[in-house]
This record gives C-alpha cells, structure tokens and sequence, in this order.
C-alpha cells in the first residue's frame, strides 16, 4: 500500500465502529420498516409470503391525507412565525458585545436543553383551561369563558416555536455576524436609506442562512412528537402521533411503516431543497 | 480641470474619540474643488477614521466639516455627497458588475434608461463593459477595484474618497491603477480624497498631500514642500531616508546659521527666516542622494564603511570623525570608491534641511 492509500484508508478505519452501530441499529431497522410496509396485515400477523402496495394506498384515505395536510400546515405556520420572530432577535444580538452575546444565545438554547415532556408540563400551566394566562385573563374581565390554548393546533404551534426556535435563530444569527459591515456603508454611502440597507444588502445577503434555518425548522416540525402529542391530544393530532398509534396501539407495523416513509420522505424534501439552495448560491453560473 | 474655484471641503478642529482614546485630534484642513489630496501616514495614524468621519460612517467628537459651504453636521451618510472606495472595495457579492455599479443610480430613484446609460458610461471609462454580468467572486483583483472605482464616480459625487484602493494589487497592477486613477479624477475633475500609507503613491497622484501621525496633523503641502521643507523631523523622515545630525547654533551671520555637530562638522544653512538662537540645540537633516562625492572647496574628509551596490545607483556607508552617514551615488560609469577608501564628500548648503530645536522635539 502506498503513502496516499493508507492516507485514505486511515480516517476509513476511525469511522469504522460508527459505521457498524449505524448499520446494525439504524439503517437494518430501517430496511426492515421498508419490507414491512410491503407486505399486508393479517390478523394473525404479517403475511411475508405476499407483496402489496395497499399500505401506501391507504396513505391517500381522506382521515390519513388530511393528517398529513395537518401536520404539513402546523409545521409551516410554526416555521414562517419562527422566522419572523428570529430575525429581529439574531439583528438584536449581532449588535451587541460578543460575551453578551453568547449569554443571550444560551438562553434562547436553554429550552432546547430541558426534556420535552418538561416543557409541555410547564406550558400546560401557562395554557391550560385553569392555567397562568386563562386566569389572568378572567381575572381581569377580559374574557367570560377560558380560551382553548391546548389540545388543539395553537398548543402545538406555541409549544414547537418555542422549542424549535433555536434551529433558526443561530444560521441567522452566524450569517449576520459574518456579514461585513463595509457592505452596509457602502450602501448607505451610494444613497440607500436604512430600510433600503437592508433590503437590497442585508436580507439578501442572509437569505441562504435564513432559508437553511427554516428548512431545518421545518423538518423538526414534520418529525417531532412527544410535543404535538401533549400538548395537541387527540384533537390535533398530526402523523408522527399516528404512526406511533398505528404501530406500537394497533400493532400494524405494515401500514405503520408506510406512514413512516411518507413522513421521511416529506422531510427529505425540504432537506434536499436547503442543499440545493445553499450550493446553488455560491456557484454562479460563470459567463465566459 | 473643471470648477477648480472655490474650497470644496474644509476640515475645522476635527476630533474623534474610540473610547478614551482620540484616533485624530485638532485636524484642520482645506481640500480646493478639483484638487486631488492625500492624507499620508503610517498604519494607525487615523487616516482612515479621517476618511470615515468625512463620508459620515463615524461622527466626530468636537469640530466641523464643510462640504461644498454646507456644513455636514448630523447629515446621515446617505445624504453626504461623497462616494467611498473601500480597501477591500466592498463589492455587494449578489450583485453583477452592472447592478453593483447601478446601485447608487437606483437609489437615486433614476429613470431606468439614464441608469443604463450611465452605467455603461462608467464601465467604459474603467475598460470593463466586457465584464457587465459577472459577479464580483469571478472578477480579478484588479477588475474589482475598477468595478468599485466605477461604482463610486457613477454617481457624480462632489467628492471621491479613495481608502487604500490599491493596497491590495501586485507592484505591477499597483502602478497601473495608480495612473488609471490619476487619470480618471483629471478627466472628470472629481475633488478626491486618497488615504494611503504609500508614500510613492501618495507623492505620484496627489496635488498636495496631508502627513499624519498619531493622529494628528503634521504638515500639508506639495510633495516637493514635504520633501525638501519639512517642517519636522518625522515628516523629514517619513518622506525619505534623512541623515540626522543634532547639534548647537554657534553663529547667526547675515541669512545664514551655522550648526556645530560634533567637534570636526560646521554646518552652514539658510537662516530660513526659523527662530534660531546661538548656544541652542539644533538639528539637520541631509538626503543621502544630495550628498557629491569629490574634492569640492567645501567637502569634508569621509571614510567609505560599506558599499551596497543597487544597479542604477549605490548607496555607500561613510564614517566622518564618527558621524556616520549614508550616500545615495547614481552608478554611471564611474570608478566606485570600496569600503576603506578615504573620500571627500560635499553638499550645497541649501540642501541641508535645518531647524531649531532637539530633534525629539517632534510636537
């Protein structure tokens, strides 16, 4: 073996071990799911003699479709609130010292730190029938009956804002820390007005990164669950809540597995999407 | 040139603070419609926040700035009338070439056939409308700088501030868009402003030039004002190799003084109108490549140190009783002295740069 084969076969053997665990306890699983989903289910169990695509069919019955439209609407309503509510905070931050900033991005990591079932506990207090805002509100004449801040689309959609905000503030908040204060002068330097800087310099200029942060908010949407299932119930209920039902309440791992690759591949969309955008904008098309 | 009346810009009592510490203090100067000036001095000097405070990036602590009698007070940069070329020329890199150069136009509100126009006026003048719809990642250092000069003068600005614009070319290229620039400000009569720290460049371009130093004004002229007049030692030696002596007046005799350096070197001067006073400490200052070598009635006996042979010329380390000097010679054909030669060398007294005062005595 010569010096620049063991050179590339060197970092081959250090991902070895990784390798190995992804394949036996991920990717196998995975494979497995896949068959699964083609094969029917009897009452008895599944039927591995026979092949069927009936699983993937019944993903278009009305109850399942409209899960998915579900789940596809909270996802892009919490991703387009979190976006208009992160960029003004990362604006914030970049503008201030670099020790406050790194306090200030802490906490806004903090509830990413603290388990899931936590924090839906804690926002049932706030958002409950009985709970913190409900009260106030009542107590100051505001409202007669309670407000249905729970157990339904609202309470999933405050409670993945705050949790998943984090995944678009930091591209954001990198891209603008980046971005070289010479290109605003100069902006402003040729005419533009405050509002201009940053529409024809700044916004442009930090699209990538803003458009990668809500592609990986998104994903975590489509995909998270312990949150939508506290604090949605089962009147908003969206797929990842139903492809745990399916499986592991009705025990139908065929159909189960079928719902399980719809939500993947949903959400290798947005993924593939980001890439291509990311990569699209720094190879312009060179003229010759 | 065109509209050379009239002061353009004028500088009064200028100061800037970054926290306790003041980047420039007391700087007052007057730049004339159509001149082209330059503000000369090493790295952190405060030419560059002289620039920034005049295109209104920064504001200044204590003092006034006066664009075309108007003064500039609170004016928000957008409203200056100036137009900036940055170091690193600051190129919007999601902009082509064309819509980097339009982007002053656009904000400008102008009909959109007038942009076109004048967009294409600004690339041909900088030899780039072959180059319209690249983006600044697919363009050369140098085709960058022209992008961005054209950028600035699209927008007929009453003033061209120019921040290091060739700092970051080769030698070569460097020399080239030095002329280019010098070119480009005559034919439009642009009042311009160049910060560098070059003082070849600065001398090459500037009609007059500013020196500064730690943030303070030290002279404004001509180059040849600088060079041969300096007012102060640091100017003297920024402006050129100077060979320093310091000594005591001993006579002041009818436009004429006379330095006593060491005990074996009279120096005879012109008075120059300075306040001079017998028995006070003065120094001098001669360029080595005004110092002759040969036996003129008032050279004085040199020893030859070293010899460093450069082509066109060779610059020779003399010894006089103890003094030790350098000599700048042009190599034309001449038998070269060899380091141990015993030479004479002689000057014209008028080339003696002289002032009282200790020379660390730099206000």
């Amino acid at each position: 073996m010569n010096d620049a084969q063991s050179r590339r076969v060197g970092p081959l053997v250090l991902l070895l071990p990784l390798l190995a665990l992804m394949l036996a306890f991920y990717l196998w699983p995975l494979l497995q799911t896949v068959i699964n989903s083609f094969h029917p289910f009897e009452l008895s169990g599944i039927d591995f003699s026979r092949w069927t695509f009936d699983n993937y069919a019944r993903l278009f019955d009305p109850y399942y479709a409209s899960v998915f439209l579900r789940t596809a609407r909270i996802s892009l309503i919490i991703t387009l609130i979190t976006c208009a509510l992160a960029y003004p905070v990362a604006l914030y931050i970049v503008g201030l010292r670099s020790r406050l900033q790194a306090i200030i991005l802490l906490v806004y990591m903090a509830p990413w730190l603290v388990n899931v079932v936590v924090k839906a506990f804690g926002w049932s207090l706030i958002l409950s029938g009985n709970g913190v805002i409900n009260r106030s509100l009542r107590g100051l004449g505001v409202i007669d009956a309670p407000l249905q801040l729970m157990f339904n689309e609202t309470g999933i959609i405050i409670g993945l804002v705050h949790g998943h905000f984090v995944f678009a503030l930091l591209p954001l908040w990198a891209a603008l820390g980046e971005l070289d204060p010479r290109l605003k002068w100069a902006a402003a330097n040729l005419g533009a007005s405050r509002a201009q800087v940053f529409l024809k310099v700044v916004l442009p200029l930090t699209l990538p990164a803003l458009l990668a942060g809500a592609f990986i908010n998104f994903t975590m949407n489509m995909a998270a669950f312990a949150t939508p299932a506290l604090l949605g119930g089962s009147r908003a209920r969206v797929i990842s809540f139903v492809a745990y039902e399916v499986n592991l309440v009705e025990l139908n791992w065929p159909f189960g597995g079928a719902l399980a690759m719809a939500l993947l591949v949903l959400t290798l969309v947005p993924i593939w999407l980001s890439l291509r955008i990311a990569s699209g904008r720094k190879t312009a098309p060179v003229e010759a | 040139m065109i509209g050379t009346e009239g002061k353009m810009l004028e500088l009064d009592g200028i100061r800037k603070f970054f926290g306790p510490v003041a980047a420039v203090s007391d700087i007052s100067f007057t730049v004339e419609a159509g001149e082209f000036f330059s503000l000369l001095g090493p790295s952190g000097c405060g030419k560059t926040t002289l620039l920034r405070l005049i295109a209104g990036i920064y504001r200044a602590d204590a003092g006034s700035i006066m664009l075309n009698g108007m003064p500039l007070g609170d004016k928000p940069m957008s409203a200056r009338d100036t137009a900036l070329v940055f170091q690193s020329y600051a190129l919007f890199p999601h902009l082509s070439a064309f819509d980097n150069i339009a982007f002053g136009l656009r904000m400008r509100r102008l009909p959109r056939a007038e942009i076109a126009r004048r967009v294409h006026e600004a690339m041909e003048l900088v030899r780039m409308s072959a180059y319209a719809a690249r983006m600044p990642n697919e363009l050369s250092g140098g085709q960058q700088q022209r992008v961005a000069l054209a950028r600035a003068v699209v927008v007929r600005p009453s003033l061209l501030l120019l921040d290091e614009p060739l700092s970051n070319l080769d030698a070569k290229l460097r020399d080239e868009m030095r002329g280019e620039i010098r070119d480009l400000q005559r034919r439009l009569g642009i009042t311009t402003i160049l910060v560098t720290h070059d003082l070849q460049e600065a001398f090459a371009v500037s009609d007059r030039i500013a020196v500064l130093r730690s943030g303070r004004l030290m002279q404004v002229g001509t180059a040849s004002e600088l060079y041969d007049r300096p007012a102060s030692r640091f100017v003297a030696g920024f402006v050129g190799h100077v060979n320093l002596v310091s000594g005591k007046v001993t006579e002041i005799r009818n436009g004429a003084v006379t330095i006593s350096c060491r005990d074996n070197l009279d120096l005879e001067v012109p008075s120059r109108g300075l306040p001079w006073t017998v028995g006070a400490p003065a120094w001098a200052s001669l360029r080595p490549e005004r110092l002759r070598l040969g036996s003129a009635a008032a050279a004085v006996d040199a020893k030859v140190v070293g010899v460093t042979y450069l082509g066109s010329q060779v610059t020779l380390r003399l010894d006089i009783g103890g003094l030790p000097l350098r000599a700048d010679i042009q190599n034309v054909g001449q038998t070269l002295p060899a380091s141990g030669d015993a030479i004479r060398v002689s000057w014209a007294p008028e080339d003696v740069i002289a002032r009282p005062g200790s020379p660390d005595d730099d206000e």
